[in-house]
């Protein structure tokens, strides 16, 4: 059974990159630019969630707390990603992140991360 | 005889007769006997008892002493059958009158011889005693009395003298400065009466210009009431009380006499009769004046004493006082560096005291000169205009102020100030000019550094670029710059004594009275602070010292709201920057990936060469990106930790499993099984172990391992990265950490230079300790010692 994955990335050409590689990797992928398009297909089913931190509109940490809002949302892993560091890491963490990548990462780790999470 | 003349002899005669027989009973008293005796009749007198005269009187001596009954003339004449005569005193118990009797006892005897009885005769010498008694006080007053200093004593004695004697009671009362009378003396024959009299007397005073007390005090001429009666004693009365008071008092005659000193009437002393049967008559007025001027006398005497004496007290109290004065002079002249200049105009002489010899004596002794040899002494730069002063002041003025310069003779220069007087003659021309002249060049040195001292002050105040305030202890400005005048819009008066919370942060006057506070309590104090003027936030650095003069806080300010702005924008700009090259090679990784993946079935191994190559470069670049934002951070101390507890090992563990993930080449060994937690910033952390361990592989590129070891050293954390490479020059070692340093070997390495740099700078701020041993050849160990728990001052611990 595939995984289903949600991917939110506002960089197009980096969207799309990552989409294929994660498909490529086996994953259901769905991607989107940013929260209001989320919103939309809110409702998929979802095993993990790949969330950039900077989007236009409502920010990865709002998405991320928005979804641990929702009973359905309380346990499915999300991943933020992100070009800043300073306590980054740690706001992901009090949103309710599992965890928390520093852009640029190597694929290779973002796979494991991914892999990780799906199968503690 | 006939008998009944005899009787009516005996009842007329005015002695009081008494017959006694041999056994001592009384047989026969005429009329004044009884009188005498306070009886009605002779028969009541020889009805009543056997010592009829002791049952109603005391029975007292010339002296005054008791005497017992059987010492009575008449006893003892019985006992003798002897001629007795005394002078005895009959006190009325209860009214306190005396009266003087001269007693004979005579005795007689029968025909045969026998004894047969005694007559006595008693005659009232009141009269005649008190004339003596007066006498006698009059010599009284006049010696011993005389003697004494004070009048006040005096006066008391006298008052005691004359009564019972001469009074029932006597009042010596004395004017006031301030022109009241006031009782100064009283006696009296019954002393309980002294208490009321005392009372209505100060309950009822003498009105002021009423009556008869003010009446003699007016005329100076003595009064008599001879007579009062009952009704014109209640009718002097004010109101019921004092007429009941002046009742009981029962004066019944009263003379009133001034008591003069040289024509001035100082007071008057009354004298009255109360309960006794006595009078006064207008006969007694030269009398009572008489000793009344004794008293007089006594009182003027005694002033006189006291007079001469404060006035020979004063007297010496000013000898004293001026020479004390010339002693004064005379040590102040000394001990001041002064002298005394005095210049006789006509005959152009001058001379001075001793202590000015030097300044304006010559190879001479004598201290004297002329004008001219004067102003020689003084510098040729003063001289002119001393010597114009000079004449101008002689013109017109009466005091004479210069400063001025000598040369001694061994050519060193003194101030001199001097300041006298000129002295002129009848026609207002000036004959004579006293100076004291003071040797004030200390003092000049000591203004003149002064002065310096205050100009330097001055002119860094006045040119400060920096804003200067000096606060008093209650918060208000004393002074302020002119920079601080610019920053604050306003001219100096206007801010003056204005409280600095006020000016300086208005919108955040408690924080500032905190920093204020805590400034009073360390004296000095550094920081920064905010401020808002005017709708405009600004950052001040301060510099502040309570102890700058007493009472006088002083506050140095710069602005460095720009400063900080800038550097805020630049960290700003650093942050995005670094953020925007991120994600682009974020994207070239992903294609990159996409690119092995889609020639993955291809056989070409360049292409995926190529491609690792690319890859490898963006971690290069993402390297180079991390560690030029590390470098701003540093250079601006705004390197910040977010701080956690972990488990050391448990991290180790994870962080090199992953790390050997990417390094094919070495094995990494973790040694030291460390359970520990500690504090620290994870993702620092993870920065300092990768660039080690990084380092370790790169600059052992023919070992195959790296080896990690931890342990704890008390309150602290050891970690060694030690490999097998090829080491260190000795001479490298201590620069090893610096910025740029790049280390000469055969080995080609790139890179900037500052991995090393960044990982010891974070290490210190985390309050941790970075070391390296290497051998050339052999490899090189970095230790890295970091507490538990760091001692920083924010500490945010998720």
């Amino acid at each position: 059974m595939k995984k289903n994955l949600i991917l939110i990335e506002d960089d197009d050409a980096l969207r799309e990159g990552l989409a294929l590689i994660l498909i490529h990797q086996q994953y259901q992928v769905r991607a989107f630019p940013d929260n209001a398009h989320f919103q939309k297909f809110k409702n998929l089913p979802v095993d993990i969630y790949l969330i950039d931190y900077r989007l236009p509109g409502a920010n990865g940490l709002t998405i991320t707390q928005n979804i641990r809002r929702r009973a359905a949302g309380k346990a499915t892993p999300i991943i933020i990603l992100s070009a800043s560091g300073d306590n980054l890491p740690d706001k992901a963490r009090s949103a309710g992140a599992n965890a928390f990548i520093r852009k640029p990462f190597e694929i290779s780790d973002l796979i494991i991360q991914i892999s990780r999470l799906l199968n503690p | 005889m006939d008998p009944n003349l005899l009787t009516e002899t005996l009842a007329h005669v005015p002695h009081g007769i008494i017959v006694l027989d041999n056994s001592g009973r009384l047989i026969y008293a005429n009329q004044k006997a009884a009188d005498m005796t306070g009886f009605k009749s002779p028969e009541e007198m020889i009805l009543n008892s056997t010592i009829p005269i002791v049952s109603n009187f005391t029975i007292l001596d010339q002296a005054g002493r008791a005497l017992p009954v059987d010492k009575l003339p008449g006893r003892v004449a019985i006992q003798t059958q002897k001629l007795q005569s005394a002078i005895l005193r009959f006190k009325d118990p209860q009214i306190g009158v005396e009266h003087w009797f001269s007693v004979q006892a005579v005795p007689f005897f029968n025909a045969d011889g026998s004894f047969k009885g005694v007559v006595n005769t008693f005659y009232d010498i009141t009269d005649i005693k008190k004339s003596e008694l007066i006498l006698n006080i009059l010599n009284q007053v006049s010696s011993k009395l005389l003697a004494t200093r004070s009048y006040e004593e005096g006066l008391r004695k006298y008052t005691s003298l004359v009564v019972p004697v001469v009074a029932d009671w006597c009042a010596i009362d004395i004017l006031s400065d301030d022109g009241d009378l006031i009782q100064f003396a009283i006696s009296h024959v019954d002393s309980s009466k002294i208490a009321l009299a005392n009372k209505v007397r100060a309950q009822f005073p003498p009105q002021k210009n009423q009556g008869g007390l003010w009446h003699v005090l007016k005329t100076g001429q003595t009064e008599i009431y001879p007579e009062i009666t009952p009704e014109q004693l209640a009718s002097s009365a004010v109101n019921k009380r004092h007429r009941a008071m002046l009742l009981e008092l029962n004066i019944r005659s009263v003379i009133i006499a001034p008591l003069t000193v040289r024509n001035k009437v100082l007071g008057l002393i009354t004298y009255a009769y109360s309960d006794s049967s006595r009078n006064f008559t207008p006969r007694d007025i030269p009398q009572m004046n008489a000793i009344t001027n004794r008293a007089a006398l006594l009182l003027d005497n005694s002033r006189l004493f006291n007079t001469a004496t404060r006035l020979i007290q004063t007297q010496k109290k000013y000898v004293a006082e001026v020479t004390e004065s010339n002693n004064t002079l005379a040590l102040a002249l000394d001990v001041g560096n002064m002298g005394v200049w005095d210049y006789h105009i006509p005959e152009d002489k001058i001379s001075w005291t001793d202590r000015l010899k030097p300044f304006y004596g010559n190879s001479t002794e004598t201290n004297s000169s002329t004008i001219k040899h004067f102003l020689d002494r003084i510098i040729p730069e003063d001289r002119t205009r001393v010597s114009k002063k000079l004449q101008k002041a002689l013109t017109n003025t009466a005091i004479f102020e210069d400063e001025y310069r000598v040369l001694l003779p061994n050519k060193e220069q003194r101030w001199i100030h001097k300041i006298g007087e000129i002295l002129r003659d009848n026609q207002g021309d000036p004959v004579r000019v006293i100076t004291i002249d003071t040797d004030i060049t200390e003092r000049k040195l000591i203004e003149e550094t002064i002065r310096f001292s205050e100009n330097k002050f001055k002119s860094v105040f006045e040119g400060s670029l920096d804003i200067i305030l000096i606060v008093d202890d209650h918060m208000h400005l004393t002074d302020i710059n002119p920079s601080g005048c610019e920053f604050l819009h306003a001219p100096k008066l206007k801010l003056l004594g204005k409280n600095i919370a006020n000016v300086i942060s208005p919108d955040q006057k408690p924080q500032f009275i905190k920093t204020w506070k805590k400034l009073q309590k360390s004296a000095t104090l550094r920081g920064t602070f905010e401020i808002s003027l005017d709708g405009h936030k600004y950052i001040m650095e301060y510099n502040a010292n309570a102890q700058f003069l007493p009472g006088q806080t002083l506050f140095v300010l710069r602005d460095i709201t720009k400063r900080v702005e800038e550097e805020n924008r630049r960290q700003h700009l650093l942050s995005i920057a670094s953020h925007e090259l991120r994600t682009p090679i974020t994207s070239i990784k992903v294609f990159v990936d996409l690119l092995h993946t889609q020639f993955k079935n291809v056989k070409d191994p360049q292409v995926h060469d190529y491609l690792s190559k690319i890859n490898e470069k963006t971690i290069t670049l993402t390297q180079l990106i991390s560690d030029l934002l590390d470098l701003a951070r540093i250079d601006e101390g705004k390197l910040e930790f977010s701080w956690e507890i972990f488990d050391f090992k448990d991290f180790l563990d994870q962080l090199l499993s992953d790390l050997q993930l990417t390094i094919k080449t070495h094995t990494i060994q973790s040694s030291g099984h460390l359970n520990q937690d500690i504090v620290s910033d994870k993702s620092r952390l993870n920065q300092i172990v990768i660039n080690l361990v990084k380092n370790a592989v790169k600059y052992s590129p023919d070992a195959t391992q790296v080896i990690i070891k931890s342990k704890k050293v008390g309150d602290r954390l050891s970690f060694s990265v030690q490999d097998f490479g090829i080491g260190i020059p000795k001479k490298d070692l201590p620069k090893i950490f610096n910025l740029y340093y790049r280390v000469e070997s055969i080995m080609k390495i790139h890179g900037l230079g500052v991995g090393l740099y960044i990982t010891s700078q974070i290490v210190k701020k985390m309050g941790g300790k970075i070391s390296v041993v290497s051998k050339l050849g052999s490899g090189s160990t970095f230790t890295v010692d970091l507490p538990l728990i760091p001692k920083v001052e924010d500490k945010k611990i998720t």
